[in-house]
């Protein structure tokens, strides 16, 4: 299971609203297609969900407002119960290690996956993504 | 010596002329596929709606002062859409912008992103000696006498559409159908303001304003590309 949390949009933000999920629980999804919305203030952004797999359950309902990397929901991506996952790709430095598994995500600097870093898709990068060891 | 000097980024801007708020949203939609795969730089879309009221993802209905029908039979549009915000109306003698920007290759910050917004207006009403600023949390471009700059984005893998809508002289008696933004505050055109500056003037100057407060190279692009 990943864990999927709410990302930081910006320096400035420490929470976002879940105004919608894109997909029911059981729903398959790809990755990088777009699992729910998050609102802030003026702005609402489609959050694309970091592996394929199916989402698991949804563990912040729709209008409800969140800390950033509050874990929002899990997807079970095949990988077993063995070893859950989560990975947070701050915006900047490495402050924010992932809180499940201590790690820092590939957007860090101090990534050991610099691979990783050259995936220059989008938003994951700074928002959720999964671990290295999903080919992130 | 070659020059070292890096070329500002560019942005293409369209003036695309009345457009109804279906049509314009399907554009925005194709710009910005086309701008999430890199085959075109930012872009910059000047509209006009014919009366359009439109309710962002987390307005509230109770903002919404009257049954979508009613609305109809005055003849304006109802559209539930994706932006941010509440409710708000669009009309004839409103600019309303829309630019399609990779914030990857700005910042990646969409607080940022609303506050450059709200810059650009700032800067083009200033040309016209409007005194507009900010209000602590209420996003938007304010006066003395009220709100005359309704913001109001989405994006997606941190390419930007929908954006804002400048009152220049813009009928304000149809914001009676609505609570703007869900603040009971009042609203304000440049021309309430006793500026008569013509629409094409307040074009350039918010074109002008964006360059400068993006740092983009605008290209003016009158037709749409066939896409």
């Amino acid at each position: 299971m990943i864990d999927v949390i709410m990302p930081q949009m910006g320096e400035s933000i420490v929470e976002g609203t879940l105004t919608k999920w894109l997909k029911k629980p059981g729903e398959t999804i790809e990755r990088d297609e777009p699992l729910f919305e998050i609102s802030t203030d003026k702005v609402d952004t489609e959050i694309p969900s970091p592996v394929a797999g199916t989402l698991g359950e949804i563990l912040v309902q729709e209008g409800t407002t969140v800390g950033i990397n509050t874990v929002v929901g899990r997807i079970n991506d095949g990988a077993g119960a063995a070893g859950r996952r989560s990975c947070c790709r701050p915006a900047s430095g490495c402050e924010g290690r992932c809180s499940a598994c201590g790690r820092c995500g590939p957007g860090c600097p101090d990534s050991r996956d610099r691979g990783a870093r050259r995936d220059a898709r989008g938003i994951r990068r700074t928002a959720v993504a999964a671990g290295p060891q999903d080919g992130a | 010596m070659p020059d070292l000097a890096i070329a500002a980024a560019a942005c293409e801007l369209r003036e695309l002329g009345s457009l109804r708020y279906a049509d314009a949203f399907a554009l925005q939609q194709q710009y910005v596929e086309r701008r999430k795969r890199g085959e075109i730089p930012d872009q910059l879309l000047i509209v006009e709606h014919p009366h359009v009221v439109t309710m962002g993802r987390n307005g509230h209905d109770e903002n919404l002062l009257c049954a979508p029908e009613m609305l109809d039979r005055a003849g304006i549009e109802f559209h539930r859409t994706d932006r941010g915000g509440d409710v708000t109306y669009h009309g004839p003698g409103q600019i309303v912008g829309y630019p399609i920007v990779d914030l990857r290759e700005w910042k990646r910050d969409v607080m940022a992103y609303v506050r450059a917004l709200e810059q650009v207006l700032i800067d083009a009403l200033a040309e016209f000696g409007i005194a507009a600023g900010r209000e602590a949390g209420a996003t938007g471009v304010w006066t003395g006498q009220g709100k005359i700059a309704a913001i109001g984005v989405h994006i997606s893998r941190w390419v930007t559409s929908h954006g804002f809508a400048l009152n220049v002289a813009t009928d304000l008696d149809y914001f009676r159908y609505i609570v703007p933004c869900g603040l009971t505050k009042p609203v304000t055109s440049m021309q309430a303001l006793g500026c008569q500056a013509d629409r094409d003037q307040v074009v350039a100057a918010v074109a002008r304003s964006f360059a400068r407060v993006f740092d983009r190279e605008m290209e003016k692009s009158r037709e749409v590309e066939n896409l």
